[in-house]
């Protein structure tokens, strides 16, 4: 990805950055800052959504540039072209902005450095940066950045400047607390729903209740009797970039003077609703539907490894697959609807005028947010401005940008700045919903009961389809990796691979949730290969290693992209599920009641095994003890922040296993606070343990990758405590 | 609306605000505190924990009439520059991912360590169990809160 380093600026390399038109002396390019007293300022490009980025990406512009870690503060970059991408999704900051940003820290290094050897009369050579100065060697002389800045700001960037040798690293691969620590526990940290702009307004909308519904009449009259009530206005509902992410939904917004002024007015709101047809959407009914639905054949081939021996061809030459193996081993699996249920409510300020539009809030999209906003109010994107703040959590739901763009709508109608906050109850409602699935498995074994072939018809609401819908009204798309990763691309060597799609209409909007569908499609593979593993008489961990010893291999899928050419390193997958095993003693007997279960899944560049210990009682409650994790995500940055996905991964998949669905009846989602949808409690939490294998790739992703293969880790410690085999979430 | 005189973080405040107005929303909107979080307003996650006369509370479920005399302490006034040992436990251990639960946290880790200053893992998990993390950090706080054990037995 290519990044640009000058915030602005419009030259080659020896432009230097100008921020609003005047020189700052200070801003050695887009990324650092150095104060006279040394202080440094690390431009943070991707927002934090409690993933580490504001820290791990600082930490490697700190390490370039030679910084003492205790000088650095981080700003948090609005949109800009500078800043690249700035999206924060598919686990892919630390992985994307490592290079830009190592560039980045070691130009401003080389700037210092080339500054100092100029006073001293040096070779540029003979010098070197550590801990905030710049060091002459041969001298041991130095000078403090704070002192060299101005000079360095100067100097005209240097488009190559030399890396370091990562055996020299001090600040990435050291465990570091959140940059933003000191803040969180005085109350000081501002996340979006915090924010007060002067003079603005807050909002809470009612909106329509079903999805696809519309306002059919509203009367604000006792609304706006409300203490602190000033307007009652219609929102329109709007599609913009595309249903997956911007889909605005009608409603009614009360806009009053503080939060409990606007939820008391939303209280009084009178509205009538046209529901349209998803009001009759019934969880019993949607199951019903893919039940039917799959014992039609599938509508899509996303893999069809054909002659027998070859893997990865992904020719489909149409005839059946060959079913005549010894044993048959089949099995459904029944996955429910999910809700992200992020601590902070959505909610988005917006500042929208003639002739500009200023915007803050929690996003995982600031770009994006920004360009739909220009193209939405008909402003050119320089007089748009998107402020992303700090996010209490994020899980996908943030990479919609509906919640600002409605801010922005209700700002431009209201004629003022205004804070929209959703309510939890508004947040369950108006989710973008993990998507439910259903999964058909059928494999044969051979002669030594490994398996032969594998069959997966995976159906579920498509999110291709789902981006596509209401903007293009072109034929329905092929089904794309968002929907069947975790499935089509699974690593084992197995001789003849099957895997379909088929789409199902669920009337709910779908999106995002943290490893999209490998959050389904791993739950199905690994809890159906510990059922071969069973049927074969086999220990789970072995049948893995053997269908993992050939050597890796590219599986072509009938995708686009580098996605739809994955090759997944198996011998790197062999070594987590090992490092998993050791560290967790598999195969050491358990006390009668305790299960210990294992799964593995690569996402992207990150390999993850997991093994689960969990007490099964008597009377049948599932506890998950522990879970120890083995990850490989290259080169770490911040060990912390990988332990801290794994331990957060851990929470969810134990929730995951035990508790989340989000049920449908007249449809409306009945689950409507924390009550119904509960979160996994602290006296609920396994223990977590993570191995982090060591590596010498580039750093890849930790925010999605540990989650997929840990609940089916857990239901295969279910099956080993008590012999109930889990095909259905939650177990409740 | 009425007119309420209020001791928060040991200062007088006076506010005006409906008497059925939740404590969360008078400390947020009026009094310009937004470090105590708003998560449900049903009770069931303790992001909106405050101590009223030392006791954790969450100020969702208690109306400004509700109050009363009691004094009220929030995240913003348990130190003057973030240095009570729980905090600094809380540093030292890396408690936080998003962050947006941990002041509820805090002060209901204040709490448990007032009444139990060397607290068994039971006593951790009910006076803990009220606040919800979305994050995950559950195993970090256990640590964090042993540590600020320590921290606070050696001052």
């Amino acid at each position: 990805m290519s990044v640009p380093l000058f915030a602005g600026a419009r030259g080659g390399p020896g432009t230097r950055p100008t921020i609003a038109g005047q020189r700052v002396d200070s801003q050695l390019n887009a990324y650092v800052e150095i104060l006279p007293d040394g202080r440094v300022t690390v431009t943070a490009p991707c927002p934090e959504i409690g993933q580490g980025v504001r820290t791990s990406l600082a930490m490697i512009v700190a390490e370039e540039l030679g910084a003492d870690w205790s000088t650095i503060s981080v700003k948090q970059a609005s949109a800009g072209a500078a800043y690249g991408g700035m999206t924060v999704g598919g686990s892919d900051s630390v992985a994307d902005y490592w290079e830009p940003l190592r560039i980045a820290g070691a130009a401003a290094r080389q700037m210092l450095v080339s500054a100092a050897a100029a006073r001293w009369e040096v070779e540029a050579g003979t010098c070197d940066a550590w801990r905030g100065r710049v060091v002459h060697k041969p001298t041991g002389r130095t000078l403090p950045f704070g002192e060299l800045a101005r000079d360095a700001a100067m100097l005209p960037m240097p488009e190559r400047p030399a890396l370091k040798d990562p055996a020299g690293f001090r600040i990435i691969g050291k465990a570091t607390g959140s940059v933003d620590e000191a803040d969180i526990v005085t109350g000081r940290a501002v996340y979006g729903i915090d924010l007060q702009v002067p003079g603005s307004l807050v909002a809470v909308v009612a909106r329509a209740p079903v999805h696809g519904g519309r306002v059919r009449s509203f009367r604000a009259t006792e609304a706006l009797a409300e203490p602190g009530v000033r307007q009652v206005l219609e929102v329109e509902p709007l599609v913009i970039g595309g249903q997956m992410y911007g889909a605005v939904r009608s409603g009614v917004a009360v806009i009053a003077e503080s939060t409990w002024s606007a939820i008391r007015g939303r209280d009084a709101l009178q509205v009538e609703w046209e529901h349209g047809p998803n009001v009759s959407e019934d969880s019993a009914e949607i199951e019903r539907r893919f039940v039917d639905r799959s014992a039609a054949p599938a509508e899509y081939v996303l893999r069809d490894d054909g002659a027998r021996g070859s893997n990865g061809t992904g020719s489909s030459d149409g005839t059946r697959h060959d079913d005549s193996g010894e044993k048959e081993v089949e099995a459904e699996y029944v996955l429910p609807i999910l809700a992200h249920g992020c601590m902070e409510p959505m909610n988005f300020t917006a500042d929208v005028r003639e002739d500009r539009c200023e915007v803050w809030g929690p996003t995982q999209t600031p770009r994006l947010l920004q360009a739909v906003l220009a193209a939405g109010l008909r402003l050119p994107r320089e007089a748009v401005f998107v402020h992303p703040t700090l996010a209490g959590g994020g899980f996908g739901r943030r990479l919609a940008y509906d919640y600002g763009v409605e801010a922005a709508m209700i700002s431009r109608l209201a004629g003022s700045p205004v804070q929209v906050v959703w309510t939890r109850e508004d947040d369950f409602a108006h989710d973008y919903y993990r998507s439910p699935s259903y999964h058909v498995l059928r494999a044969t074994l051979g002669a030594d009961d490994t398996p032969l072939t594998w069959r997966h018809h995976i159906l579920s609401a498509s999110l291709a389809r789902h981006s596509e819908r209401a903007v293009s009204g072109r034929e329905a798309p092929h089904p794309g990796i968002y929907d069947v990763q975790g499935a089509a691309d699974m690593p084992y060597a197995i001789d003849r691979i099957l895997v379909e799609y088929t789409p199902v209409e669920v009337g709910l909007q779908m999106g995002s949730w943290r490893s999209v569908a490998h959050s389904f499609n791993v739950f199905a593979v690994e809890s159906f290969l510990d059922e071969i593993a069973a049927e074969a008489g086999k220990d789970p961990l072995a049948l893995r290693m053997t269908l993992l010893a050939a050597d890796s291999v590219t599986i072509n899928l009938p995708l686009p992209g580098r996605r739809g050419r994955p090759r997944p390193d198996r011998a790197l997958l062999r070594r987590v599920l090992e490092a998993a095993a050791n560290r967790a003693g598999w195969g050491t007997p358990l006390d009668a009641g305790r299960g210990r279960g294992i799964a593995c899944c690569y996402y992207k560049n990150t390999y993850a095994a997991h093994i689960a210990d969990v007490t099964v009682s008597a009377a049948g409650t599932v506890r998950t003890d522990r879970i120890v994790s083995a990850v490989d995500c290259g080169t770490v940055v911040n060990p912390s922040g990988v332990e801290a996905q794994v331990e957060g991964a851990a929470m969810d998949a134990a929730a995951t296993v035990l508790k989340w669905n989000i049920t449908l009846r007249a449809g409306r989602v009945q689950e409507k606070n924390f009550d119904a949808y509960p979160l996994l409690r602290i006296d609920e939490a396994p223990a977590v343990e993570t191995v982090i294998l060591p590596s010498d790739r580039p750093p890849s992703g930790m925010g999605e990758p540990p989650y997929p293969g840990m609940p089916p880790a857990i239901t295969n410690a279910v099956f080993s405590a008590a012999g109930r085999r889990i095909r259905r979430l939650p177990i409740g | 609306m009425k007119l309420y005189e209020l001791t928060v973080n040991g200062l007088r405040r006076s506010v005006e605000a409906s008497p059925t107005t939740p404590l969360l929303w008078v400390i947020r909107d009026s009094l310009g505190l937004p470090g105590t979080k708003y998560g449900c307003g049903i009770g069931a996650c303790g992001a909106c924990t405050v101590h009223l006369d030392g006791r954790a509370v969450s100020s969702c479920t208690i109306t400004i009439a509700g109050v009363g005399d009691a004094a009220i302490t929030t995240i913003e006034g348990i130190s003057s520059d973030g240095d009570h040992p729980v905090q600094r436990a809380w540093l030292e251990e890396f408690v936080s991912q998003c962050g947006y639960c941990q002041a509820g946290q805090i002060m209901s880790a204040l709490v448990l360590l007032t009444e139990h200053p060397d607290p068994t893992d039971e006593q951790i998990d009910r006076a803990m169990r009220g606040n919800l993390c979305r994050c995950g950090t559950y195993q970090r706080i256990r640590r964090a809160i042993r540590r600020a054990s320590i921290l606070m037995a050696d001052a």
